[in-house]
């Protein structure tokens, strides 16, 4: 039996990794004040947590509801289904409303890319509140996650998508042109953009702000760089903007990991003012992502503004597993070896794990020797032998598995430690 | 000063690559002479080679196994890699065009064009191509010698790379349309770009500041 390409199954160790940050995330959004929420994998295609997504409609997993022969999709995005819950079963309840999840998406990925089809995120939806207090908490706690992690040098990318939209609305570029043109921005490939822009019917003006654009990248010092440009209102709304979250990330002490990059524009259809993203070194693609896009609660007939995040934990794993960076790997700590009549093996096991510590019992008859080999391959951290010649009915063994050394003691005193 | 890993190309951008990394201070030279070495390094300014295939480097930079590399403008179209590109590096330079045979191209209109058949290298760039104007292609994607295709009947039409024009010339072939100019980017992992900011905008600036130089050098 085949696993689906794209799909994976998590073993011991990577799934105590996963499990681990997946804790880490949810305890740091629970002490910055936010509330867990649980939506479903699954919605009807067209619908809520499917739509108004991040991602693109062409890559959603569809199939059909049995009985009523819709079609339901696995959702792509998980912003949009807080966003529906916030705005349909929290109607009533006060803003601003903090939010915070972890679980799937499911995105098709094309064969033979390397790339996973379910992608496990964590993340958190602040709505109600629109100011630059709010962004700037966001991109706080995203900092926050990393080191929670313990990933060193990570720089989180902060831009402001109107300030493209200014620029562009001084323009006749119709909505196609403005997708390729943002294309180009986004890889920063000065050469087209000057291929596009020569020869072009445009506005001087427009035209060397367009060309600035990919090189509006760097510290703090970018925002002055772009006021030196004749802009509309629209673009220096969104630099006062911009500045007024810097001005507070440098209040939250996190401005050593902040950059700006006024050419990130890729959310263009979804963000509506500052949009930021978090790189790790060794991992070519954002780690987390996330940004303002106060229109999409008017789609589910809220007017709420609302910020937000997402974790792509998957990558967060393989930046973990290749830096080794350390985790509670939730090992099992005892194996229980008995090889007396009377089971005395339960009660030692039922003491163990009462004291909050792990056990299982080696339940089938072979030699010591082999019971140890086989502990040693489950890598499990002590085997406790009891029940054996030469040992009273209060003593046991304890072996630590990776040295060898064996320790006699009474099993009194070894449950009082 | 903070590590990187630079993809140089095998093949005809080779040698350009490495004058331009020379005027920075960085010595990739050693891939011109020792043809089997594969990776590198160079020590007192920490950098770390690796020569891969043109066609493979945006894949390497993308997912970061390299910080910086030269790719051709046609394999990133090909590849819609995400990646940055923030130069335009002017050697290599080629077009990529669809082209016909003569005695086809005498009485064919291709504004009435609803269905044709094409061989290329270029399976993407080429229905991206025919899909912006509405017609319907059969791609027949091969690996080399392209301009056969029409001369044995496998296809009516092809998409290549042209340099000079003389083997289109050579088997009869002429342009329909330029798709596209192709010539060697430099391009940079999007997380290494801010990781490691100030390493790599150093060697990007250095690059700008010197490329009209070995430009003229190469000509």
């Amino acid at each position: 039996m085949k696993t689906v390409k794209g799909f994976r199954t998590y073993l011991f160790e990577e799934s105590a990794r996963k499990r681990w940050v997946e804790r880490r995330l949810i305890d740091l959004f629970l002490r910055w004040g936010f509330r867990e929420i649980i939506p479903p994998p699954v919605e009807y295609d067209n619908s809520v947590g499917t739509k108004n997504s991040a991602s693109d409609d062409s890559k959603r997993f569809r199939f059909t509801e049995p009985g009523s022969g819709k079609i339901l999709a696995l959702r792509s995005d998980i912003t949009p289904q807080i966003i529906r819950t916030a705005s349909v079963y929290m109607k009533e309840m006060p803003r601003p409303l903090r939010l915070c999840y972890t679980g799937s998406v499911f995105r098709y990925a094309e064969p033979r890319s390397g790339k996973q089809q379910e992608i496990f995120q964590g993340g958190v939806e602040l709505i109600g509140l629109d100011s630059p207090e709010a962004d700037a908490e966001m991109i706080t706690i995203a900092a926050q996650v990393f080191k929670e992690i313990g990933l060193e040098g990570f720089k989180m990318t902060v831009s402001q998508i109107d300030f493209f939209r200014g620029i562009v609305a001084d323009t006749s570029l119709s909505d196609e042109e403005i997708t390729s043109l943002k294309e180009m921005i986004v890889k920063k490939d000065v050469a087209a953009i000057g291929d596009f822009l020569a020869g072009r019917d445009m506005d001087d003006n427009a035209k060397k702000n367009i060309l600035a654009i990919p090189n509006l990248f760097g510290g703090q010092e970018v925002i002055a760089k772009a006021r030196a440009l004749r802009l509309n209102e629209t673009s220096l709304k969104a630099l006062e903007n911009l500045e007024n979250v810097i001005n507070i990330l440098n209040k939250y002490g996190v401005e050593d990991s902040i950059m700006i990059d006024l050419g990130e524009i890729s959310g263009l259809g979804y963000y509506t003012g500052i949009s930021f993203d978090g790189f790790v070194k060794g991992v070519g693609y954002e780690v987390c992502g996330g940004g303002r896009y106060d229109k999409l609660p008017g789609a589910y007939g809220d007017a709420s503004p609302a910020v937000g995040f997402a974790v792509d934990i998957g990558a967060v794993l393989e930046v973990m597993d290749r830096g080794n960076i350390p985790f509670e790997n939730g090992k099992v700590s005892y194996i229980i070896i008995d090889s007396g009549k009377d089971r005395m093996g339960i009660e030692l096991a039922k003491a163990i794990r009462a004291k909050g510590k792990s056990a299982a019992r080696d339940i089938i008859k072979r030699d010591k020797k082999e019971s140890l080999n086989y502990a040693r391959k489950m890598n499990i951290d002590k085997g406790l032998i009891i029940g054996t010649d030469g040992l009273e009915k209060d003593e046991l063994i304890e072996v630590d598995l990776e040295s060898g050394v064996e320790r006699k003691l009474k099993i009194e005193e070894f449950l009082c430690r | 000063m903070e590590n990187i890993t630079i993809a140089i190309p095998k093949g005809r951008n080779l040698k350009p690559t490495v004058k331009l990394f020379q005027t920075i201070g960085i010595d990739a030279s050693i891939f011109l002479t020792d043809t089997r070495k594969l990776l590198a390094s160079q020590e007192n300014m920490n950098v770390n080679f690796m020569v891969v295939r043109d066609t493979d480097i945006p894949t390497y930079v993308e997912y970061g196994a390299a910080d910086i590399g030269i790719s051709g403008k046609d394999v990133l179209l090909e590849k819609e890699t995400n990646v940055y590109e923030p130069i335009d590096l002017k050697f290599g330079y080629c077009r990529m065009v669809l082209a016909e045979p003569e005695d086809l191209r005498l009485h064919d209109d291709p504004s009435t064009w609803t269905h044709v058949r094409v061989a290329t290298k270029y399976p993407n760039i080429t229905e991206k191509y025919f899909k912006n104007k509405g017609i319907e292609v059969d791609i027949i994607k091969l690996y080399g010698s392209i301009e056969i295709a029409p001369l044995v009947g496998l296809s009516e039409r092809i998409v290549d790379l042209v340099s000079t024009g003389d083997t289109m010339k050579a088997n009869r072939l002429v342009e329909v349309d330029e798709i596209a100019k192709i010539s060697a980017r430099l391009v940079v992992n999007r997380a290494s770009l801010k990781t490691k900011h100030e390493r790599i905008n150093g060697i990007i600036e250095g690059v700008r500041a010197n490329l009209d130089a070995v430009l003229k050098e190469l000509e």
